[in-house]
């Protein structure tokens, strides 16, 4: 998986208008999803911790 | 890879299915788990920083600016040509072009100020004297005793150029309650002074014209209606909404842009509306035709509305006037209200001199050598001046009515338009602001002023149509009128639409085909100026 990640070129010209938003969004929605897990991750430390 | 969309949706459910898997009961498994996420995160961080700068690039990309014409210029071009027609209107006279009526009105209605702006009202009165060279000191100001003493400690304060009329306040209180219709007598006085310089006013309105005339290059009041004319078309022109204003408005979150697309439920339901045969949009011909048809009807509903709601105003005039119109066009001698005015004249005059008579006397007694003998006659005096002064406002208040009266029915006939009897208003400030007040029971002074600018833009604009050919006392049947000649150019407006409160309505529906036109005729399109409405959004979360 690496490896294909680091072969990825952002070639967004071939996108039109609409799916140009909908690859914005969807990025933006799951780093909001890696954000609220890792929350999720501190929470449990701290509960550890008490 | 070419579909970068769908790498990213598959490179999500992938991250998320490995996630998912991943052990997270021990501390080591939590560890390599946020370890994981972290550099998730900086990879699509990564992502997003490069997807959202390209979209920036392409939303610019696609942005039109149109610089506006100067419109600034312009409306300081219409308001200089205001200015000289406002100077040459052959309606009025020097009374108005100084501004006395409306003067007049301010301090008639004096109860709506406070003592600061009631004492402006009296500065700018004799500001208006020292303009054409005349500077009044107290002696002018003998109409009453009580005139007399205020303008004494009013033209001291002036002088000292403070403006500090708070300090008047306590010899104004003194005054009031001895007599509380001292604002009344003061108007009463500039009304005498008014008189006794008519010449000196005269001369500087007729000299200012010249001048006027001179330094503009306009040789008539004609031609300054003209050039009015031009000058409103082109403010117009300029003013006019076009792409680069309709992207910022859906940029701005004025206008939902998603109505715009052509299978929009809204914009075809406003098309539909509008229109009585469909529209066959491939047909260049019908299609121009139909939409300049629009564009008239915009300009066409907003004179209508305007009228709609000054329609108070012009009941009310044929209700006061009406039955003296219709008598004075059956007699041929039109002498009846001239003679009226001139024993009303006679009448002030005699009073004025009475009054005069007893001021000299109290003044005297008061002030002068006799001061000894200030007895129970002097009070009587002062008393028998305010019945007399009382008297002289009433004589005033039906001169000015019985002038306004013989300008109607020297100028106004059965046919009056509503153009004509608008610019009769426009013309006699005092009368204008008066019905207004009367018709739309306005309390408030600045109610009055905002109708009345209101009232004035829309009598002064040239380029009304709908109105100019429409008699005050006919029945108004211009809803039919607008109706049936738009039904030549394939355009729907039914009788409802046009009622007063569905107007609104109707100018938005106008409003959104003459868009959606816009954006049809400009180089652009519904789904950029979409594209640059999200991305504004974008921009606009992240600030």
């Amino acid at each position: 998986m690496k490896g294909e990640e680091n072969k990825v070129s952002f070639d967004l010209s071939k996108l039109d208008l609409g799916e140009l938003i909908k690859l914005y969004e969807k990025i933006t929605g799951f780093l909001e999803f890696l954000s609220s897990s890792e929350i999720i991750q501190k929470e449990k430390k701290e509960e550890k911790n008490e | 890879m070419s579909d970068f969309l769908k790498f990213i949706e598959e490179d999500i459910a992938a991250k998320k299915t490995l996630l998912s898997t991943m052990p997270t009961k021990t501390k080591t498994n939590i560890k390599k788990y946020n370890e994981k996420i972290d550099l998730f995160s900086t990879k699509y961080n990564e992502y997003k920083k490069h997807v959202k700068t390209y979209l920036v690039v392409k939303s610019k990309s696609f942005d039109i600016d149109i610089p506006k014409k100067n419109a600034e210029d312009l409306t300081d071009e219409i308001h200089r040509l205001e200015h000289i027609r406002f100077l040459l209107n052959p309606t009025n006279t020097f009374f108005e072009k100084m501004g006395f009526d409306n003067l007049l009105f301010d301090i008639k209605n004096y109860s709506d100020f406070n003592f600061e702006a009631m004492n402006e009202i009296i500065n700018e009165f004799i500001n208006k004297f020292e303009l054409v060279g005349v500077n009044l000191s107290h002696d002018d100001f003998n109409y009453t005793y009580y005139v007399r003493e205020y303008m004494l400690s009013f033209l001291e304060i002036r002088n000292m150029n403070t403006k500090d009329y708070n300090s008047l306040s306590k010899s104004f209180e003194k005054i009031y309650w001895e007599n509380p219709e001292i604002i009344e007598h003061i108007e009463l006085s500039f009304r005498k002074l008014i008189k006794k310089y008519r010449k000196k006013f005269e001369t500087y309105i007729t000299n200012l014209q010249k001048e006027t005339m001179w330094k503009n290059n306009v040789a008539s009041y004609k031609e300054s209606t003209e050039k009015l004319k031009v000058a409103y078309a082109e403010l117009e022109r300029a003013n006019k909404e076009n792409i680069s204003d309709i992207i910022n408005l859906a940029k701005r979150g004025k206008i939902d842009i998603t109505n715009f697309f052509k299978d929009n439920k809204v914009r075809e339901l406003n098309y539909k509306s509008l229109m009585i045969e469909t529209l066959d949009f491939n047909d260049s011909e019908a299609n121009e035709r139909f939409h300049k048809g629009i564009e008239k009807l915009r300009t066409n509903i907003e004179e209508y509305q305007k009228l709609c709601k000054f329609i108070p105003v012009f009941t009310e005039f044929k209700t006061a006037y009406g039955n003296d119109i219709v008598e004075s066009g059956k007699n041929t001698s039109k002498g009846g209200t001239s003679n009226k005015l001139k024993v009303i004249e006679a009448k002030i005059n005699d009073r004025e001199s009475r009054l005069e008579k007893i001021n000299k006397k109290t003044i005297i007694q008061e002030f002068g050598f006799f001061k000894r003998s200030k007895n129970i006659s002097n009070k009587q005096q002062k008393v028998d001046s305010i019945v007399l002064a009382k008297e002289l406002y009433n004589l005033y208040k039906v001169y000015d009515e019985e002038r306004f009266k013989e300008k109607i029915l020297t100028t106004v006939n059965n046919f009056v338009t509503i153009p004509e009897l608008l610019h009769l208003y426009y013309s006699y400030d005092f009368f204008k602001k008066k019905v207004i007040k009367k018709v739309f029971k306005l309390s408030s002074y600045d109610d009055i002023l905002k109708y009345s600018e209101e009232f004035d833009l829309f009598s002064m604009n040239p380029n009304n149509v709908i109105i100019n050919g429409v008699s005050v006392f006919e029945e108004n049947t211009i809803s039919k009128i607008i109706i049936n000649k738009y039904r030549l150019d394939n355009i729907n407006i039914s009788e409802e639409s046009l009622e007063v409160d569905n107007l609104n309505t109707l100018l938005n529906q106008i409003q959104f085909i003459l868009r959606a036109n816009e954006i049809e005729r400009s180089e652009t399109t519904v789904e950029k100026i979409w594209f640059m409405v999200e991305v504004e959004k974008i921009i606009e979360l992240e600030k």
